[in-house]
């Protein structure tokens, strides 16, 4: 029930010394604005990690840094960074502490140290025992320490080549530490980091079957390495049994997550594998509809050698939320996906019992269309969202199956 | 019992099989869809006769193949097949879907689309 607020009250709290030669004229580039904020957010955890390595049978804490921007002085860029001195309050009550109250700034020292503790991270190059030790600490220290070494993991990022940011203390002349670009890598090789990347990349590797019943399976790599290997809806199913037998060798495209620059899990667009003695590819349907919703996005007005409308590209994001949506609910193959003449994206499933047509206008709406194989009778649904059409396409799916 | 020849194009078909737009005529048509006659001009020749003609930006005009329907299956859709020679192609007539509504447009096309793919290619580009 308390919170803590800025007073008009502030300190000058540390300097952080730009030097490059974008500083010779005494500006600094909002790129750099980064910097400030990782550094406050830097400080910040730290000031929790000190308290709660302080104050083992606390878990939460209950003061916040607030730091705000001073002039910037000349000699190079050189902004002062303030300390906004904080009250706490309660709820319903003014203030519990007088703005001249000495207590009122009690957690003064423990930013400081929380700030020279940062200095230190840095002037180390990154180094620190205390930090790794926490590191590994399961509850709430591990928590804060993590939260540290994700601050300081965007130190630099707005840095360029041959760039230095120095830390200084409110009474140091010279950096009590400098960093550059680079930190924020020194900082993730030292300790890892929960960030994660991906790429789309190709990876061979051999198929472990954990679970063929439940289609969870894993590729082990040739470097000894083992991820889950994910898939979309119904891929699995496309897949032949023998490339998904255990052990089988297979190369991979997807989307590859990465974490601490480790491949974490792989989400497969195309499986490839050798099957009675040459290779075959199995495509996601995801993939294969995407490349034709890329296709049609690609045409230009006249693409049928006359006068067609090009779909325009609200209208194929449209037809690709639309269409993953009704796939991935009723477990439809790919459709057939191809402009209109007047710029709408048509989609046909062709099947034994119902063809259906979806098309997608360019204010939005749809249309559904759906025709009886056998008699030739037919029906159409016209509708504003996606949920209109779904339950309609419900039924031709379980007309599917009972054929 | 005459085909009539109808040229498709690259962008409707995948994986060699066509889709039903491409024997629904376009209102800029006037529901009316162009197709060649046999008796004047044969898959191969309409095909040929197609892609020899250019769009306005000069270009030739693109077509993937030729599927066919016969003129009885019109007539088994109701539809009326009349002549409509050109300048430049005496083979040239329209099947009427005038008249029809939305649906019944699709329907027709539909149908005249499985008359012709149960058919196959009557003629493909090299």
């Amino acid at each position: 029930l308390s919170q803590t607020v800025p007073s008009s009250r502030s300190e000058l709290f540390a300097r952080l010394h730009f030097e490059g030669r974008r500083f010779d004229d005494h500006a600094l580039p909002l790129d750099l604005m980064g910097e400030l904020l990782a550094y406050q957010q830097a400080v910040r955890a730290a000031s929790r990690l000190v308290f709660l390595l302080e104050n083992p049978h606390r878990r939460r804490v209950s003061f916040e840094l607030f730091l705000s921007l001073g002039p910037v002085r000349g000699g190079s860029a050189l902004p002062d960074i303030n300390r906004l001195i904080v009250q706490e309050v309660r709820a319903g009550q003014q203030s519990l502490l007088p703005d001249d109250d000495d207590d009122d700034d009690k957690y003064g020292v423990l930013f400081a140290r929380a700030r020279d503790f940062i200095s230190k991270l840095v002037h180390d190059g990154g180094e620190s025992d205390l930090l790794r030790r926490s590191l590994g600490d399961r509850q709430h220290v591990g928590s804060a320490s993590r939260a540290v070494v994700s601050a300081v993991s965007h130190f630099g990022q707005g840095l360029w080549e041959g760039e230095t940011l120095g830390l200084r203390g409110p009474t140091s002349d010279g950096d009590d530490a400098k960093l550059t670009r680079d930190f924020g890598d020194a900082v993730r090789r030292l300790y890892g980091s929960d960030e994660e990347s991906e790429q789309d990349e190709t990876v061979a590797g051999t198929i472990r079957a954990s679970n063929r019943d439940l289609n969870i399976y894993s590729l082990a790599t040739p470097d000894g390495g083992r991820v889950p290997l994910e898939a979309p809806p119904l891929f699995f199913k496309q897949l032949t049994r023998s490339m998904l037998d255990d052990g089988s060798e297979v190369e991979v495209r997807g989307r590859a997550t990465y974490r601490n620059g480790k491949l974490h899990r792989l989400l497969a667009f195309d499986v490839k594998a050798a099957v009675d003695g040459r290779f075959e590819l199995r495509r996601a349907p995801d993939t294969v509809m995407s490349d034709q919703l890329a296709t049609v996005g690609s045409l230009e007005d006249g693409w049928d050698d006359d006068a067609a409308k090009a779909p325009l590209g609200p209208t194929v994001s449209r037809a690709r939320e639309v269409l993953t949506s009704l796939m991935s609910r009723h477990g439809l193959p790919c459709p057939f996906v191809y402009p209109t003449f007047d710029g709408a994206v048509r989609a046909e499933w062709p099947m034994r019992q119902v063809n259906a047509v979806l098309e997608v206008h360019a204010d939005g709406t749809l249309k559904l269309i759906l025709v009886q194989v056998r008699t030739g009778r037919g029906e159409q649904l016209n509708a504003a969202n996606a949920d209109e059409v779904a339950d309609a396409v419900g039924r031709f799916v379980d007309e599917e199956g009972r054929a | 019992l005459t085909l009539l020849h109808r040229q498709i194009h690259p962008n409707l078909v995948r994986d060699g099989r066509s889709s039903w737009q491409a024997f629904k005529p376009s209102e800029r048509d006037e529901l009316q869809l162009s197709v060649s006659c046999d008796t004047k001009a044969s898959a191969q020749v309409a095909f040929e006769r197609h892609v020899a003609r250019r769009n306005p930006k000069g270009q030739n005009l693109k077509s993937f193949g030729v599927l066919s329907v016969l003129r009885v299956e019109c007539q088994q859709v109701e539809r009326a097949v009349v002549a409509d020679p050109v300048a430049d192609d005496d083979s040239h007539h329209v099947i009427d879907f005038r008249g029809l509504a939305d649906l019944e447009v699709e329907l027709v096309a539909q149908r005249l689309h499985a008359f012709a793919e149960a058919r196959g290619w009557s003629h493909r580009a090299a």
